[in-house]
C-alpha cells in the first residue's frame, strides 16, 4: 500500500470519525438557529461535503465543526436569499422548527438575527468556549460575548414575558 | 432569577435539540458527492496548462480566458437551462478582452501587446453537470487588449501575467468594459499595508451574457487556484449579508460570482489575513450599500439588481478606508476583470 494511498484512508477514518460525532449536534443546533429542520439537513450535508473536500486542512483547525457551522450557515442564508428573491424552488418553510414544539422557545429565537441565535445554540447546546464561537462565526470573541450577552438579555424578556 | 432563567434556556434548548432528533446519516453520500467535486476540480486543473478557455454553450456566450499558464477557468451556463444545442462550435471572437500590453509596475513582464490564446474549448455539448470536461476545438479567440490608460500616474495594472509585482505600491482595483467600448479602465492605487512589499495578483477575464431564460442569471467561474476557504472570513466582520447563486451543483465548492440581470460590475479583491484584514463592498450613489464579503467558500461582492454601484470602498484595519470610482453599469456582454490580490511579506 502506498504512503498516499495510506494517508489518504487515515485522513478518510478521521472524517467518519468527525462527521459521526459532530453531525447530529450540528444538525440540532442548526436546525434551531435557522428555524428549519430541513434546511438545518441540507446545509450540513452540504457543508460536510465541502468539509471532506478539503479534510486535510479542515481536519487539522481546533474546531472544525465550528468551520462546518459556518459554512452550513452561509450556504443557507445564500440559499434562503436566492429563494426569497425568485419566489420559486424549494420551500424552506415546509418544516419549521416550531413543528418540534416549545413554540415560546422557537419565537424568542426567531427573534433574534442569526449570528445571535447561532452564539446562543453555540455556547448553550453545542457547549463551545466562547473563544470557538467567536471563530466559527468569524468575529472577535469580544463582539461575541457581547453579541451574547445581548441575545440572551433579549431571550430572557421574552421568556418572562410568556 | 437570571441564573434560573439561563438554566432554564438550556434545558429548554436542549430539550428542543432532543426532540428534533438525529439527522439522517448521510456520510456516504457526502463522501460520494465530495469525491465527485474534487474529480470535477481535477479536470479543470487539468486544464491548466493550456492557456485559454472559451466555452459557447447555445445561445448563450460565455468566454474565459486565462493567462500566464497560471489559471484556468471556465465559465458556464446553468446546469439545468440553456441551449444546449452547440455542438463543437467555439465561440465567438470577443475582442478587447484578452491580454495585451499593460504596465505592470517594475519588475513584472509584459505580455505581448497581441495575444493569441489557444486552447480547447469545451466541446459545446452541456450534460448539465458542467464544467465540459472535454475540450475538443480550438483555437477559440482572438483579441488585443486596448491600452489601459494609467490615471494615476504612479501604478498601472499588473499585465497578463502573475507576476509579482515588485513595486512598492500595488494597483488593486480593475473593471473592465465591454468590448470596444470608451468606458474607461478603473485604476487605483492604493497604499500597501505595512510590512507588504507588493500585491499578488491573479485575474480571470470573462465575458457576460445574461441567460436566455432571464432568471438563471449566474456567472460561474471555476478556478483551479485553491484558495483556504476558512482564512478569508477573518478579515470580514459583516457576514450573511450576501447572496450567491446556487443554481445546480456545479457551482458547489467553487467560487464564483453571480449577476442580477444587469451584469455590470464584478469586482474581487481580499487581501488574506494576517497582513492585510480589510473589509470591501460597494456603495451607490444615493448611499446604499451592499457589504462585501467572505464566507467559507466565496469572495467578491455582489451587485444586485436595481442597485447601480458607483463606489468601491476598502477599509483597511486601521480604518483608513480608499474607494474607487466605479464605471457606469455596462450592459449584457460586459468583460469583467476579476482581480484576487493577496499582499506579499517582506523577505
Amino acid at each position: 500500500m502506498t504512503t498516499t494511498l495510506v494517508a489518504t484512508l487515515a485522513s478518510t477514518d478521521s472524517f467518519d470519525e468527525f462527521y459521526q460525532t459532530e453531525v447530529d449536534g450540528l444538525y440540532r443546533a442548526l436546525s434551531l438557529a435557522l428555524g428549519s429542520a430541513d434546511l438545518a439537513s441540507e446545509a450540513v450535508d452540504e457543508a460536510m461535503t465541502r468539509a471532506y473536500q478539503r479534510w486535510s486542512k479542515v481536519g487539522a483547525l481546533d474546531n472544525p465543526a465550528g468551520w462546518v457551522y459556518r459554512v452550513a450557515t452561509n450556504w443557507s442564508i445564500s440559499r434562503l436569499r436566492k429563494h426569497n428573491r425568485e419566489r420559486l424552488g424549494e420551500d424552506w418553510s415546509a418544516t419549521k422548527i416550531d413543528d418540534y414544539a416549545d413554540v415560546d422557545l422557537y419565537r424568542a429565537l426567531s427573534r433574534l438575527p442569526v449570528d445571535a441565535r447561532s452564539a446562543v445554540v453555540m455556547r448553550h447546546l453545542l457547549g463551545w468556549s466562547t473563544a470557538e464561537a467567536a471563530e466559527a462565526l468569524a468575529m472577535k470573541e469580544g463582539t461575541l460575548k457581547s453579541k451574547l450577552s445581548r441575545a440572551l438579555g433579549q431571550l430572557r424578556e421574552e421568556m418572562e414575558r410568556v | 432569577m437570571t441564573d434560573e432563567l439561563d438554566r432554564e434556556l438550556q434545558a429548554r434548548l436542549q430539550g428542543a435539540a432532543e426532540r428534533i432528533g438525529s439527522k439522517t446519516d448521510r456520510l456516504e453520500e457526502v463522501q460520494l458527492a465530495g469525491n465527485r467535486r474534487q474529480d470535477r476540480r481535477r479536470v479543470v486543473a487539468s486544464g491548466a496548462a493550456a492557456t485559454a478557455f472559451v466555452v459557447a454553450l447555445g445561445a448563450s456566450l460565455y468566454a474565459v480566458a486565462s493567462f500566464g499558464g497560471a489559471e484556468t477557468v471556465i465559465v458556464s451556463p446553468p446546469a439545468n437551462g440553456g441551449d444546449d444545442s452547440a455542438s463543437g462550435s467555439a465561440a465567438p471572437d470577443v475582442p478587447g478582452t484578452t491580454a495585451g500590453p499593460a504596465d505592470d509596475g517594475p519588475g513584472a513582464t509584459d505580455p505581448p501587446a497581441s495575444e493569441t490564446t489557444s486552447g480547447s474549448a469545451a466541446d459545446g455539448a452541456d450534460d448539465g453537470s458542467n464544467p465540459d470536461s472535454a475540450g475538443t476545438t480550438g483555437p477559440v479567440t482572438t483579441g488585443t487588449r486596448p491600452t489601459l490608460p494609467d490615471d494615476t500616474g504612479a501604478s498601472t495594472l499588473p499585465g497578463g501575467d502573475t507576476t509579482i509585482p515588485t513595486a512598492t505600491e500595488g494597483v488593486v482595483g480593475s473593471v473592465d468594459t465591454t468590448a470596444g467600448s470608451d468606458d474607461p479602465y478603473v485604476l487605483t492605487t492604493i497604499p500597501l499595508p505595512g510590512g507588504v512589499t507588493a500585491w499578488e495578483y491573479t485575474y480571470v477575464d470573462v465575458v457576460v451574457q445574461q441567460w436566455t431564460d432571464g432568471v438563471d442569471d449566474c456567472v460561474r467561474v471555476y478556478t483551479p487556484v485553491e484558495l483556504d476557504p476558512a482564512a478569508p472570513a477573518q478579515t470580514i466582520a459583516r457576514q450573511g449579508n450576501y447572496e450567491v447563486c446556487q443554481q445546480g451543483e456545479v457551482a458547489e465548492g467553487d467560487w464564483y460570482v453571480e449577476t442580477d440581470e444587469l451584469p455590470q460590475i464584478m469586482f474581487l479583491l481580499y487581501a488574506l489575513p494576517p497582513l492585510d484584514p480589510a473589509a470591501v463592498w460597494v456603495s451607490n450613489s444615493t448611499g446604499g450599500q451592499i457589504d462585501g464579503f467572505v464566507d467559507g467558500e466565496y469572495w467578491g461582492v455582489e451587485v444586485l439588481e436595481s442597485f447601480q454601484p458607483t463606489t468601491l470602498h476598502i477599509l483597511r484595519l486601521n480604518g483608513q478606508e480608499e474607494t474607487i470610482d466605479l464605471p457606469s453599469a455596462a450592459d449584457d456582454g460586459t468583460a469583467l476583470r476579476l482581480y484576487i490580490g493577496r499582499p506579499m511579506a517582506l523577505g
